[in-house]
């Protein structure tokens, strides 16, 4: 309770120009910013305000002062391990995937709020703004994790390969990886976040290699993927366009509807939105 | 296989489903034991139709010839309509396909009734252990209950589904003899009669035997057809609250009638469909299912008809002012919930948070409750100005010129009715 006013985020923005702000840069992946929390205890920055930012987020200004945190295996390894006994270590995951600027920040402040209160589930304090901020995030990539087990569409491919391309607003490939690996254990399928240029494969004759990272694939499946259908593969689109075209009634058309349940943005990779 | 002509079939018999407003494929659990697919508990929409219904099973009539005449349906044997069957392979083979695309979650199987009802359960049952035994499919299946089938089908069928229905459609027995002179309702409660006794026994030998086999793991549901004949809210949801508890039935649905047919026991052709109505009776439903109201409650004798101008739970609230305000910082669950404007996640999200803080309205517009509403009806820690409305006499007329809806031209059309 007594962290409450203290990490007020307002505080930090009407801080006048003496007061300078530390900005904590590091470089994006998860072990760095653990690598920044451990940095921030062991230099006894928790009390001051505070910024941490990924590098690519981070842009110079005279009034902060930064620095530049390396990775430490070892460092992050002892916070992750701290964490786990405070925290849901799921819940710090998926904000951290939102991957916006200030998530770092708000996370850190999460963090200092439960070791300052151990014994309470702070993650509860929906009144917390750090704990908002943080449980708003959790929300938008749960959402985006749920829309990408929705609007994946695989298409068969002549290597026997189902392939599907992705564009989530979210890094939530590494959330999802388990559900497919599950639902599709006796078919290969490879889904690609042609946004961040990265993709999960699952071979089904090698089951126990589980959901791998694959980023070079073929330009051309990328560019030009109907070179690569199966003999079916038209077939079944054609007849889940039909499909899709016949379950509307007409009489109820509400296309506001429509478009909050399913955003446009997503339309490109969906078969059955093509060409609309 | 013949895909122009598949492609033909798929469209007839997409079209006749489509009135069946059932989608969910949420429920279930099951594992996938080696093959394809399983089905999660939440469900997932994996499509939207242009009138902004999910789109989560494959959902189609086997055939769409019938031996009955019902007035309301379109697959009625004396309405002029191309008719279609499949065969057990191709429904099977879509499902396959689209499943493996990730187009749906499962399948969801209804059909005209023909030769008789064993006859056609039969061929359901058929499609499903098909799915499950030799192609090893875990996705979702909800089969249609044909009223007149034998124990012994619907039993089996219990086996390879993860949902029966059997939809009664018009909810009261004179709606029924006047549109549906040869179904009656008894015939139709006994499917559910059925398969809810065999749930419970199947329950009990899972408890000796954990290996023993599910039977509907995601139970039971039915669908209502309102706006099609007289009947009142009331009646409805007191059928509805009956099923709940009688057989345990997961979902009722409700589908606002879409006039096709022309007949004279119809409404006419031009009338609209009683979209405000249908959306007020889920939510009167919701009420029932999760914030703890009776059917009595929402609905009585008194006032027959859900007030269209409101959410159910404001125009309870405005009928019971008695309750009011509720105390943010001190109130149980029970009656946070009971707040207009203040839904299950939020109220949970109230009672988690005010251990920790005083809270303001502010901080329950953080949490998701649409203040607008829920102003006038709470107690915060500091005076709440908005509470002197609350013992207005005309407090539903300032309520009114307060609120937006988007509903508002449809409210008034619908009005006029009355």
């Amino acid at each position: 309770m007594t962290s409450l006013s203290l990490f007020d985020p307002s505080n930090d923005l009407r801080h006048d120009a003496s007061d300078v702000r530390t900005v904590l840069v590091f470089d994006g992946s998860f072990e760095g910013w653990l690598s920044a929390v451990f940095y921030a205890y062991e230099h006894k920055l928790v009390r001051t305000p505070l910024l941490i930012k990924a590098a690519h987020d981070h842009v110079d200004s005279f009034l902060d002062e930064v620095v530049m945190v390396a990775n430490d295996a070892d460092k992050a390894t002892r916070v992750l391990t701290r964490l786990q006994e405070m925290l849901s270590v799921r819940d710090v995951i998926w904000a951290f995937l939102s991957e916006d600027p200030m998530v770092y920040t708000h996370l850190f402040r999460v963090v200092v709020y439960q070791l300052d209160n151990p014994h309470r589930r702070v993650m509860a304090n929906f009144a917390h703004p750090d704990v908002q901020a943080v449980q708003a995030r959790i929300k938008k990539v749960g959402r985006e994790r749920h829309r990408m087990q929705a609007f994946v569409r695989f298409e068969d491919t002549v290597q026997g390969v189902y392939f599907a391309k992705v564009n989530p607003d979210f890094n939530v490939l590494p959330l999802i990886g388990d559900f497919f690996a599950k639902r599709f254990a006796d078919q290969s399928w490879l889904i690609f976040d042609v946004v961040r240029g990265y993709g999960i494969f699952y071979d089904h004759h090698d089951p126990k290699a589980g959901v791998q990272d694959i980023v070079d694939i073929d330009e051309t499946m990328l560019t030009d993927h109907h070179a690569f259908h199966s003999d079916k593969e038209p077939i079944y689109q054609r007849l889940w366009q039909a499909y899709f075209r016949h379950v509307t009634i007409k009489e109820r058309i509400n296309p506001k509807h429509h478009i909050a349940q399913m955003p446009r943005r997503y339309w490109r990779y969906l078969v059955e939105k093509k060409g609309r | 296989m013949n895909h122009e002509r598949i492609e033909q079939k798929l469209s007839i018999l997409a079209d006749a489903a489509k009135y069946d407003v059932s989608c969910s494929s949420s429920g279930g659990s099951r594992k996938n034991t080696g093959g394809l697919g399983n089905s999660s508990k939440s469900g997932i929409c994996h499509s939207y139709t242009e009138d902004g219904r999910c789109v989560s099973l494959l959902k189609i009539l086997f055939t769409n010839h019938c031996i009955y005449d019902c007035a309301y349906c379109t697959s009625r044997r004396s309405n002029d309509t191309p008719r279609a069957a499949f065969t057990v392979e191709e429904v099977v083979d879509l499902t396959m396909q689209f499943y493996r695309r990730n187009y749906i979650e499962g399948l969801f199987l209804s059909s005209g009734i023909f030769k008789n009802p064993d006859y056609t359960m039969e061929r359901l049952v058929r499609v499903a252990k098909t799915l499950r035994t030799e192609h090893r499919f875990h996705g979702y299946i909800h089969l249609k209950t044909i009223p007149g089938a034998s124990d012994e089908l619907m039993k089996e069928a219990g086996l390879y589904a993860d949902r029966l229905s059997v939809n009664m459609e018009i909810p009261t027995k004179s709606g029924l003899a006047l549109l549906a002179p040869e179904k009656n309702h008894d015939d139709m409660k006994a499917p559910m009669q059925t398969v809810q006794e065999q749930i419970v026994q199947f329950k009990d030998s899972r408890k000796v035997h954990k290996h023993a086999p599910k039977y509907t793991p995601a139970g039971q549901s039915t669908q209502f057809i309102i706006g099609a004949t007289g009947e009142t809210d009331h009646q409805i949801m007191r059928l509805s609250s009956h099923f709940y508890e009688k057989y345990d039935l997961k979902r009722v649905y409700y589908s606002g009638y879409v006039p096709m047919l022309s007949d004279k026991r119809l409404p006419d052709i031009s009338t609209p469909v009683p979209l405000v109505r249908e959306n007020r009776l889920y939510q009167a439903d919701w009420l029932m299912r999760f914030y703890g109201f009776g059917a009595e409650e929402i609905v009585d004798a008194q006032n027959p008809f859900l007030d269209l101008q409101f959410d159910p739970k404001m125009a309870w609230a405005m009928r019971h002012r008695e309750h009011f305000p509720v105390n943010i910082q001190t109130a149980p669950y029970e009656m946070v919930v009971r707040v207009p404007g203040i839904g299950v996640r939020t109220a949970k999200k109230i009672v988690s948070a005010r251990r920790f803080t005083t809270l303001t309205l502010d901080h329950l517009k953080q949490m998701g409750a649409a203040v607008n509403r829920a102003k006038y009806f709470v107690a915060l820690h500091v005076p709440n100005p908005h509470l002197n409305e609350l013992m207005k006499d005309n407090f539903r007329d300032v309520l009114l010129s307060r609120t937006q809806s988007k509903f508002k031209d449809d409210r008034t059309g619908q009005l006029v009715l009355f």
